[in-house]
């Protein structure tokens, strides 16, 4: 057979052709199925990561913030979880007041370690920040997180010494006083079923859990600190309905223990203080009396 | 003839001097020639709602006491508090002086000079009504303000320590036999049943529950800085006021 003629050429030019065609296609399909079985790996691995979530995370935290019945424990509650989710050394829960500010419901700093409000015994004496300026009324955009509070969104900042965006002199100050670098820090709103904002969780520096260096809040974590305000605020939610009821009930109980009011009452009658005033008092009214019938 | 009007309550913030401002302003917007006696001498407040500065004070109650001034001269007409015009409203004031009230509680004073003062009060300025705040629970002072009282109004929280303390002292204002007395119950949760409350009261009390005033954030705003029932007419916490001091212009 003679190779070299056309009509053998233009065969074997067709049949590589074909086997190449061929072979594109089965490259395609093959990376086809590469892509699907990929992108259910992924999905898969979503999965996982969502029902860890859930075993891991959300529902023992739930289960204990719903458990709580008192409001100091749950206040510390939150805010250790908060802060042991984004390794963080210090935080603040603040609590959104009827007169549209934030009142410090608890604050933990470990490196100064500072405990205010919660179980710690000591009460918090930092005035609440206004969400409005009391003289303008303006909306006060200036602090991170009134600021939180009033856009409902998290906010995060990598160092708060050159964040042009908000007003951090009063945590310079702060650090000034106490020997302290504010770093990174992290607001998240509590938002209760309807949506509304019923407090803050904000966290302080999060540290490299193995140079103990503060470094930025991972935005990963934004989420699950999000889930976090989520089940707290539905806790607290929780907690001041409870309490309205109990409150409700308290009110509307009348018991006045007459032992103690008639001991009370003898102690005072008793007097000769009381006895004058009692005698002056009657002649005072039946003057009264005789002047209102002449 | 003048009627004495003595607000009282058993513990301290209650909203008894907030209370006894908003129901002389709205008793002088009446038409009625009105004067408030701050008796509460160790811990001052009704010149808050009335907006009466330290400095426009130059004799307060204190001096009366202390023999330096007629009762008189510590009246200050405070009309233009009220929204509009009515009856003359004059505020007798306690010293905010922290060295008077010291001297006060240390040195103690003659509480029947109180009498004398209301008495002379009432004679020259030909008062219709004479409110006094006095000072929260029981001593010589505030047995004596509720003994001369034709009506005495006893505000209290609805917890079982207010409770428990006006059931003593609506015995005691008995025991004086005043004429007069109701009671008001202040920052009720809202939600409650205010009507059930009323009648558990009168029933356990036997004294008129005149009105039950609701919690509200515009009074926790307020922070006695004004009187609600001018700044907040609306207010369901202003209307109840209303009631009680129509019910006080009844009497």
């Amino acid at each position: 057979m003679d190779l070299s003629s056309p009509a053998l050429a233009i065969f074997y030019w067709a049949y590589i052709v074909c086997a190449s065609c061929l072979g594109a296609f089965g490259i395609y399909l093959w990376l086809k199925n590469r892509s699907k079985s990929l992108h259910l790996l992924r999905q898969l691995e979503r999965e996982k990561r969502r029902s860890d979530q859930l075993a891991n995370f959300v529902v023992p935290i739930g289960l204990s913030l719903a458990v709580e019945t008192d409001l100091n424990r749950l206040l510390e509650k939150i805010l250790l979880e908060g802060k042991s989710l984004s390794n963080a050394d210090g935080g603040t829960l603040y609590l959104l007041t009827p007169e549209k500010t934030l009142r410090f419901g608890i604050v933990i700093n470990d490196s100064l370690k500072i405990a205010m409000g919660g179980t710690s015994g000591e009460p918090v004496t930092l005035p609440p920040l206004h969400l409005y300026d009391p003289t303008t009324g303006e909306p006060n955009l200036k602090n991170i997180a009134t600021s939180c509070a009033l856009g409902a969104k998290p906010l995060a900042v990598a160092d708060a010494y050159t964040e042009q965006g908000f007003d951090f002199s009063g945590a310079k100050a702060f650090d000034q006083r106490m020997n302290y670098r504010t770093m990174s820090v992290l607001c998240v709103p509590l938002k209760d079923m309807e949506d509304q904002v019923i407090g803050v969780l904000q966290l302080i520096n999060a540290l490299d859990s193995e140079t103990r260096r503060v470094i930025p809040f991972d935005k990963h974590l934004c989420q699950s600190i999000g889930l976090l305000g989520l089940l707290a605020a539905a806790a607290l939610k929780s907690y001041l309905r409870i309490k309205k009821l109990t409150d409700q009930l308290e009110q509307m109980r009348i018991q006045i223990d007459e032992v103690k009011k008639e001991r009370q009452v003898a102690e005072i009658t008793g007097s000769d203080y009381f006895k004058n005033l009692q005698a002056r008092a009657r002649e005072m009214r039946s003057k009264v009396k005789g002047e209102d019938k002449t | 003839m003048a009627k004495i009007v003595s607000i009282h309550s058993f513990r301290g913030g209650t909203g008894k001097s907030n209370l006894t401002a908003n129901l002389a302003s709205l008793v002088a917007l009446a038409g009625k020639r009105v004067a408030v006696v701050d008796t509460d001498i160790q811990s001052p407040g009704i010149h808050m709602p009335f907006a009466l500065n330290e400095e426009r004070v130059q004799f307060a109650l204190n001096h009366f006491i202390w023999g330096e001034c007629e009762i008189e001269q510590a009246a200050y007409d405070v009309s233009n508090r009220l929204p509009r015009s009515g009856g003359p409203l004059y505020l007798v004031p306690s010293s905010m002086k922290i060295a008077d009230i010291g001297r006060i509680l240390k040195e103690g004073y003659d509480v029947r000079l109180l009498n004398d003062g209301f008495q002379a009060l009432i004679e020259k300025l030909n008062l219709d009504y004479l409110f006094v705040d006095t000072h929260p629970g029981v001593n010589e002072e505030t047995l004596l303000s509720i003994a001369i009282s034709d009506t005495l109004v006893l505000i209290l929280r609805p917890d079982q320590q207010d409770y428990q303390g006006t059931a003593v002292t609506v015995e005691l204002a008995r025991k004086l036999d005043v004429p007069n007395m109701m009671l008001v119950i202040n920052k009720a949760l809202p939600s409650m049943n205010f009507a059930e409350l009323r009648a558990k009261a009168e029933g356990i009390y036997h004294v008129p529950v005149a009105a039950i005033l609701p919690l509200t954030p515009e009074l926790v705003q307020l922070a006695s800085s004004g009187l609600l029932s001018s700044l907040f007419p609306e207010l369901e916490t202003s209307r109840e006021m209303k009631k009680v001091a129509e019910r006080l212009l009844a009497e």
